[in-house]
């Protein structure tokens, strides 16, 4: 009888908690800020014809090396392509929509001392081999941000 | 012989309150008239710069703008008497001040398009022309025709220029100098109406990313902790005070293939949310701060009116263009 009461009580929180889930997914009116867990911008560019617009975030290691051209180890570059929406207010500008696709690249150092790189896509599907996204992604350079 | 008594009481009732009405009917009379005089009717000064467009965009901009945004404004009687004539010489004051079509071609190219793209916009928004005006003058309304014109117009004076060598040249100029210069240690730029530069933008979180044809730049748009959460929690009609957003502007490579690449630094713009400093904008401060010695732009604070009336097109998100979407908008 207990073990039917806890079990009735759990079914209760997942499908509560799935619910709450939904409700904020459905709501209309939200808007979504994308998190970047404290990664700096590096740059940002965008495709008209694909109808794309693309923020490059990166940590300290990364941002240094999207200055110098010169990288190291622990750099992190997350680049998050959302497509693009007429913007609403004004006419003769687009804004970010929805995400499209998250691509993470991370840089480690070789048993031989270089500067490797780690390629993933945490959401989304994304054209193009590895190789060639991280070379992509790893060398477009720093804006200024005075 | 009741119905008699009743129906001569309120004779002498209606009588007695003529004539009580005359002198208050009389005084107002005399008032009326002689606010005729202390008015100072609208003038049509000379068309000395006429916009240079096309007659299909004059035309509508003649049936829609004219009586109000040039000097061949056409009244009616009942605009000649006051206290409406008051009105109406207040709107065509206010609206010559923003824009007047009979001397528009004394501004430069970049400020006619500059007015131009926020007129379609004033239109596009539904602010434009006055509802008050197009109840009495429903000719002036436009149709989609008119409008779907006016779009293709402010399109065609801003042509892109593919691969844009002066534009490629600037922005590897920039590459080679690239350091990151904080403004920290240095004295803070500060706009003519007191909004101070924020070099800890770049700390804050970004909430947009905008790339626009309408003048050929792009914007990584920064957001203080107030401002994310306000946007988050949808409590942004209104922003709360401390609210601050930073936009970060650069000239833009534009490649036939589709590609748009950041340029040049362009400049910096800033709007900070304090009601008591800025009651006549809803609360905002606007600043602006071009190039890479972020020099503050304009000589007075008028600038900060100029830039609440264009933003007024977006008061449906607390006078912010680039706010993330709506869900419902997200495809």
């Amino acid at each position: 009888m207990i073990r039917m009461k806890i079990f009735a009580m759990l079914l209760f929180v997942i499908a509560g908690s799935y619910g709450c889930a939904n409700d904020t997914s459905n709501d209309v009116h939200k808007r979504i800020i994308y998190n970047a867990h404290g990664l700096r911008v590096i740059t940002s560019f965008s495709d008209r014809k694909q109808q794309t617009i693309s923020l490059l975030y990166g940590n300290a290691l990364a941002l240094q090396s999207a200055k110098t051209g010169i990288h190291d180890k622990g750099e992190v570059f997350e680049l998050v392509t959302f497509k693009q929406a007429n913007n609403k207010y004004w006419y003769g500008s687009y804004i970010n929509g929805a995400v499209q696709s998250i691509e993470l690249v991370t840089s480690y150092a070789t048993d031989k001392n270089a500067i490797a790189f780690k390629y993933k896509i945490p959401q989304g599907q994304v054209t193009g081999n590895a190789d060639i996204r991280i070379k992509g992604i790893t060398s477009h350079r720093a804006l200024l941000f005075p | 012989m009741l119905g008699y008594s009743l129906v001569k009481k309120l004779r002498s009732m209606v009588s007695s309150k003529k004539l009580r009405l005359w002198p208050i009917a009389g005084i107002l009379l005399v008032g009326i008239i002689s606010i005729q005089f202390i008015q100072v009717p609208v003038q049509n000064d000379k068309v000395t710069h006429p916009i240079n467009a096309s007659e299909e965009v004059a035309k509508i901009f003649r049936k829609a703008c004219y009586d109000c945004h040039s000097n061949e404004s056409k009244f009616n009687w009942y605009d000649k008497v006051a206290p409406v004539s008051w009105l109406v010489n207040h709107d065509v004051k206010v609206a010559r001040s923003r824009f007047n079509f009979s001397t528009f071609d004394t501004l430069s190219a970049t400020d006619q398009q500059v007015r131009l793209w926020e007129m379609v916009n004033m239109v596009l928004a539904g602010k434009m022309p006055l509802n008050s005006y197009t109840i009495l003058h429903p000719e002036a309304k436009l149709t989609p025709h008119d409008v779907e014109v006016l779009k293709n117009y402010v399109v065609s004076i801003s042509p892109t220029r593919y691969h844009d060598s002066s534009q490629i040249k600037s922005a590897e100029e920039e590459q080679k100098v690239l350091v990151d210069k904080s403004t920290a240690s240095k004295n803070i730029p500060v706009a003519p109406n007191g909004v101070r530069f924020i070099p800890d933008y770049k700390n804050w979180e970004v909430i947009s990313t905008t790339s626009r044809f309408d003048n050929h730049t792009m914007r990584v748009i920064y957001g203080n902790k107030v401002t994310v959460n306000a946007i988050r929690s949808g409590r942004i009609k209104p922003f709360p005070d401390g609210a601050a957003i930073v936009k970060v502007v650069y000239n833009i490579i534009e490649e036939k293939n589709g590609e748009v690449y950041p340029g040049a630094f362009n400049n910096i713009q800033i709007m900070i949310k304090d009601e008591k400093r800025f009651p006549e904008s809803k609360g905002w401060g606007f600043g602006r701060f071009n190039g890479k010695g972020l020099k503050p732009y304009s000589e007075t604070a008028a600038f900060n009116t100029t830039c609440y009336n264009c933003h007024k097109i977006a008061d449906e998100t607390g006078y912010v263009f680039s706010i993330p979407l709506e869900n419902k908008d997200l495809k």
